[in-house]
C-alpha cells in the first residue's frame, strides 16, 4: 500500500527564510546577494536553489559561492522578470526564502587530476565561479592541475565579479583572460567574441584539459564548436543548461528534454551526453 | 496479515447498488466509469472528471506566508478534516494512470509530494472492469486492457446477473464464494477478451520514436492543434504543474495545473523559448507520453483512455498522431 505521509515528513516545496547579509552591485542590472547559509544546506558547485520572494514568487538561480564558504550563500542575479525585479528592490537585512540545493552539480571526481579551462560568458560566470573558488581553495587546490579562465561580456561594464577577477588575475597559479565584444577607450583587455579569442589562446593541449563552459545559448553553441575543432573530446566538454524551471524536483515537467529533467539530471551535462538529447534547449 | 491468496466473492446487483448508496458520502466515481456502468449505479454519487480531481486538484496551497511585526513568516497549511471521498470508482485505464504514472511522479523516493501522498494513502481505488470498449479508447495500444488491475486495489466485474469482486474488504460487504466453475468461466472469458484485442505498440517503439525527433511529419501532425490545453487538463496522466504566488503581504504558494501546450510553459526570462511553436509543443506532448517517459520509467505515459480525443475542440487525435509515426518508422523513411 501507499505509505501515509507522517507528520514529520518534509514538505518538499517549503523554503527556509534567511536574511540578506550583503548586496554587491556587479553591473547596472546584476547584483550579487549574499545570504546567510542555512545550517543544513550542503551543496556541490554547479547546483542551484529556488529563491522565494514573499508575495512575489520563486525562481531558480545557480549558487555562485563555493561550498567552502561556510557562512554564506551567494546568488548573482540579473534583473529580467517579476521575481528578479523584486529581488533587486530588497535591502540587506530583509528576508528571502531558499530551498535546495537541486541538480547534479559539476562532476568534481572526474575533474580531479585534470587541467581545467573555464569559459564563461556574461552572467554565465556565476555557476563557474562556485567551482573556480572550490578548486582554488587551499583545501582542494592540489587535487586539480593548471587552471585557465576565459571570460567574456558585451562591454567592460557588463563584466561581473570585477573585484574577484582582479584577485584571480593576481594569482600565479592560474591564467586569466578577459574579453569584451565591444571595447572602449579605457579598456586594456582583449576585444572579440569568446569562441574567437578561445581559438587564439596560447598553447592549449586539448588532451590534458577539461573545458567547463557556461553562458548564453548562442555562445555555448559556438564555443563547443571551437573546442571540438581544437581537438577536445565531447566527454571533456562540460556545460550547464538553462531551462525554465519551477519545482526543481523533477516533477513539474517544464525542463524536460528527452528522458531527462534538467533540474534533476542536470543542469550539468557533458557534450557527449548532450549529443544523445533532442536539441530543444 | 493478509492471506496470500486473493480474496474474491460474488455479490448481487442489488447489494452492489445498496452498498454504494449507503457509502454515498465517502464515494466518488469518474465520469467515464459512470458512462460505462450507469445502469448499476444508485443516483447521487459524486462524479469527478478524472482521478486528478481528488489526488492532484487543479490548485492547492503548498504553504502560506505573511508579513508580521516587520518580518516574514512561512507556515504549513493546516490539514482540515478530510472531506474528500475515500473510495473512487474508476475504469482500468484511469486506475493505471494513477498507479503507473501519477504515483511514479509524485511518490518518487527522492522527493515525495506530501500532499499527494496524503491524498493517495487515504483513497481506495475500486476498479470497475470495462466490458464495452468505447470507440475513442485504445488501452490495448499501450499495454492496458479492459480488465487491467494492479492486484492490490479492489476490482469489480459485472458477471451475468451478479458482480465478481476481488480484493474488497469493506465497501461491498460479505458475498458468496466464487465456485470453481465460475472462476474458470471468468478466466476463459478474460482470456478470450485479451486475445480479441488488437496488438500493442512494439516494445521498441519509444526508442524508435526518439530517433524520429526531427521527422518533418511533426509539422503536419501539429498543424490542426490550436494549443488550447484542454487535453492536458482532462488527461488522467498529465501531471505538469506550476508554482505560483497568490497574495502580497499575506498569501500562499499554489501548486496549479499547467500545460506543455502553452508557449509560456518553457519561456526563459531572456525571452528565448526552446519550444517556440505549436510543432515543438505537440511533439513534446506525444514524445513525453510515448518516448521520454517510457524510456525513463519503462511504461507508457498514456493509458489510452481516449478522453483527449473526445473533448478536443478541433478533433486533434493523439492515436492518429502515434499511428502516423508508426507508419513513418515502419516505412524507414529517411528522416534527414
Amino acid at each position: 500500500m501507499i505509505p501515509a505521509a507522517t507528520s514529520t515528513e518534509r514538505n518538499i516545496y517549503l523554503p527556509e527564510l534567511v536574511s540578506i547579509e550583503e548586496i554587491l552591485e556587479e553591473t547596472r542590472d546584476i547584483k550579487t546577494f549574499r545570504l546567510k547559509r542555512p545550517g543544513n544546506f550542503h551543496y556541490r558547485p554547479g547546483q542551484f536553489a529556488e529563491v522565494f520572494v514573499p508575495g512575489r514568487g520563486e525562481a531558480p538561480f545557480s549558487i555562485t559561492s563555493s561550498p567552502t564558504e561556510e557562512l554564506y550563500l551567494e546568488f548573482s542575479i540579473k534583473k529580467t522578470g517579476t521575481v528578479t525585479e523584486a529581488l533587486h528592490r530588497l535591502n540587506p537585512g530583509e528576508m528571502v526564502g531558499v530551498r535546495g540545493p537541486y541538480g547534479n552539480g559539476f562532476p568534481i571526481e572526474s575533474l580531479q587530476g585534470w587541467n581545467l579551462l573555464f569559459i564563461g560568458g556574461g552572467i554565465g560566470l556565476a555557476p563557474l565561479r562556485s567551482l573556480i573558488n572550490y578548486v582554488l581553495s587551499p583545501l582542494y587546490r592540489k587535487d586539480f592541475g593548471a587552471v585557465s579562465i576565459l571570460y567574456g561580456a558585451r562591454t567592460p561594464q557588463d563584466l561581473v565579479f570585477r573585484w574577484e577577477l582582479q584577485k584571480w588575475g593576481e594569482r600565479t597559479d592560474l591564467f586569466l583572460l578577459t574579453t569584451v565584444d565591444r571595447g572602449e577607450p579605457s579598456w586594456e583587455g582583449r576585444v572579440g567574441l569568446v569562441p574567437e579569442v578561445l581559438k587564439g589562446m596560447p598553447v592549449l593541449n586539448a588532451q590534458t584539459l577539461k573545458a567547463i563552459v557556461c553562458g548564453p545559448p548562442i555562445m555555448i553553441k559556438f564555443t563547443i564548436k571551437a573546442l571540438l575543432e581544437m581537438g577536445f573530446q565531447p566527454s571533456n566538454i562540460i556545460t550547464t543548461l538553462e531551462m525554465r524551471m519551477k519545482c526543481g524536483l523533477g516533477k513539474c515537467g517544464r525542463c524536460n528534454i528527452g528522458p531527462y529533467y534538467v533540474c534533476k539530471d542536470g543542469p550539468v551535462f557533458t557534450y557527449e551526453e548532450l549529443q544523445t538529447m533532442p536539441e530543444e534547449y | 496479515m493478509r492471506g496470500l491468496t486473493m480474496r474474491v466473492k460474488m455479490i448481487s446487483q442489488e447489494q452492489f447498488r445498496k452498498r454504494l448508496a449507503e457509502k454515498e458520502n465517502h464515494l466518488a466515481i469518474t465520469e467515464k466509469a459512470q458512462d460505462v456502468h450507469r445502469q448499476f449505479l444508485p443516483p447521487g454519487i459524486k462524479v469527478v472528471k478524472t482521478p486528478k480531481e481528488i489526488l492532484f486538484p487543479s490548485w492547492k496551497e503548498m504553504y502560506r506566508f505573511f508579513f508580521k511585526e516587520r518580518s516574514w513568516e512561512i507556515q504549513e497549511v493546516e490539514e482540515k478534516a478530510f472531506s474528500d471521498p475515500t473510495f473512487l470508482l474508476l475504469l482500468p485505464c484511469e486506475a493505471r494512470a494513477v498507479v503507473e504514472v501519477l504515483d511514479t511522479n509524485f511518490l518518487r523516493e527522492d522527493y515525495r509530494d506530501t500532499d499527494y501522498a496524503r491524498r493517495r494513502a487515504r483513497l481506495n481505488l475500486v476498479i470497475l472492469g470495462c466490458p464495452a470498449q468505447h470507440p475513442t479508447c485504445f488501452c490495448h495500444l499501450v499495454g492496458g486492457s479492459p480488465v487491467w488491475r494492479d492486484g492490490k486495489s479492489a476490482f469489480v466485474l459485472p458477471w451475468k446477473e451478479q458482480f465478481y469482486v476481488e480484493n474488497d474488504e469493506v465497501l461491498f460487504g460479505e458475498g458468496d464464494p466464487v465456485n470453481t466453475q465460475e472462476k474458470r468461466e471468468i478466466e476463459s472469458w478474460e482470456k478470450a477478451l485479451q486475445e480479441k484485442l488488437p496488438p500493442p505498440l512494439s516494445p521498441d517503439f519509444p526508442e524508435k520514436l526518439y530517433a524520429h525527433f526531427e521527422d518533418p511529419e511533426w509539422q503536419d501532425i501539429a498543424f490542426r492543434c490550436i494549443n488550447c490545453g484542454a487535453c492536458t487538463f482532462l488527461c488522467p496522466t498529465c501531471y505538469c504543474f506550476d508554482l505560483t504566488v497568490d497574495g502580497k503581504l499575506r498569501g500562499s504558494m499554489l501548486r496549479t495545473w499547467d500545460s506543455c501546450m502553452f508557449p509560456k510553459f518553457t519561456l526563459h526570462a531572456s525571452s528565448h523559448n526552446p519550444r517556440p511553436t505549436g510543432k515543438e509543443r505537440v511533439r513534446q506532448r506525444v514524445m513525453h507520453k510515448f518516448s521520454y517517459f517510457p524510456i525513463r520509467e519503462k511504461r507508457y505515459g498514456c493509458v489510452g483512455c481516449g478522453i483527449c480525443r473526445e473533448i478536443c475542440p478541433v478533433n486533434w487525435d493523439i492515436k492518429e498522431a502515434v499511428e502516423r509515426m508508426v507508419k513513418r518508422i515502419d516505412s524507414r523513411c529517411d528522416i534527414n
